[in-house]
């Protein structure tokens, strides 16, 4: 691009064209962030349910730390390409950090708050990490999809929104969560949540790349 | 005949303004990329656009890469915002 003079003419065809090339849509890559993190979580569920049944021992829980731990890991490793690559940040992107910044803390905050229980009292209060998978992630992709206007997103939080107040029924009614469905209702909301929008938002990243 | 002003009027200073307008920030490979400028001219120019408080440039490192982060300024979307009126106003729209 030149510095030459240009006519009036010329200057709206040039903002033009550039609010256009810079107008970020969603990218295959954030699809295949929500599948990765999608996958994963359902991936350890099942190893951990699997290892639940199998031994009937509650430190088997300790195998979900892997969801933070390669997740976290994945996140950071892609986040630093894009910046490597070039990238704009937009205000939905500046949003979107600031929510799932606030799950993620959280978690960990709620982690080691139910370590201190286990440690300090020698109670098990690990079923408060269910809720906060149900509630505070569902919460998180509710706000995410409603950011980047994704329907099936926000619907998939709402479902896990619902879940983990059907869960917390359970509890104050004394109601056993049993291995054999709380897990795969986990599952389920993760792909509600992350898997079935992220291969949305992946299809149609794709469909923008093709036109 | 309004004067439009000559920092934005030119072609590389105007598309790096479009850009910025519609992000909250973007780093100068994003910029040369989507400018298809070369790095000499397009530092140039995102210099005068600096000087005149247009943008604000911060500069840091991923990893052992520098980077150049831009941002527009308050003064800077000002600009713009009256640099499109007047181009509104000369092209009767």
């Amino acid at each position: 691009m030149e510095t030459n003079p240009m006519t009036e003419r010329m200057s709206l065809d040039i903002i033009t064209s550039m609010i256009k090339a810079s107008k970020q849509r969603l990218t295959v890559t954030d699809g295949n962030l929500f599948l990765f993190w999608g996958w994963l979580s359902v991936a350890v569920c099942a190893l951990v349910t699997a290892l639940l049944l199998i031994f009937h021992h509650p430190a088997m829980n300790f195998f979900y730390f892997l969801i933070w731990a390669v997740g976290g890991g994945y996140t950071a490793r892609v986040r630093r390409r894009n910046a490597e690559r070039g990238e704009a940040v937009t205000y939905t992107d500046r949003l979107s950090d600031a929510v799932w910044g606030m799950v993620g803390w959280s978690a960990l905050i709620a982690t080691f708050m139910c370590l201190g229980f286990m440690l300090f009292s020698g109670k098990d209060v690990w079923v408060i990490m269910y809720l906060f998978a149900f509630i505070v992630v569902g919460i998180g992709a509710f706000v995410q999809g409603t950011v980047i206007q994704e329907k099936c997103m926000m619907l998939g939080g709402a479902f896990s929104m619902i879940a983990g107040a059907f869960i917390t029924g359970c509890l104050l009614s004394g109601t056993p969560l049993l291995v054999w469905w709380v897990n795969p209702l986990f599952a389920l909301s993760f792909v509600a949540m992350f898997i079935v929008p992220g291969y949305v938002i992946r299809n149609k990243a794709l469909r923008d790349e093709r036109a | 005949m309004k004067e439009l002003d000559p920092l934005l009027h030119s072609q590389l200073r105007l598309a790096v303004m479009s850009i910025l307008m519609n992000v909250d920030e973007a780093d100068f490979v994003y910029l040369k990329d989507r400018t298809q400028s070369t790095a000499g001219n397009l530092s140039v120019q995102l210099e005068k656009l600096s000087e005149a408080n247009y943008i604000s440039l911060t500069k840091g490192f991923v990893g052992k890469k520098p980077r150049t982060t831009c941002r527009v300024t308050d003064t800077g979307r000002q600009a713009f915002e009256k640099y499109v009126e007047d181009i509104k106003v000369l092209l009767n729209l």
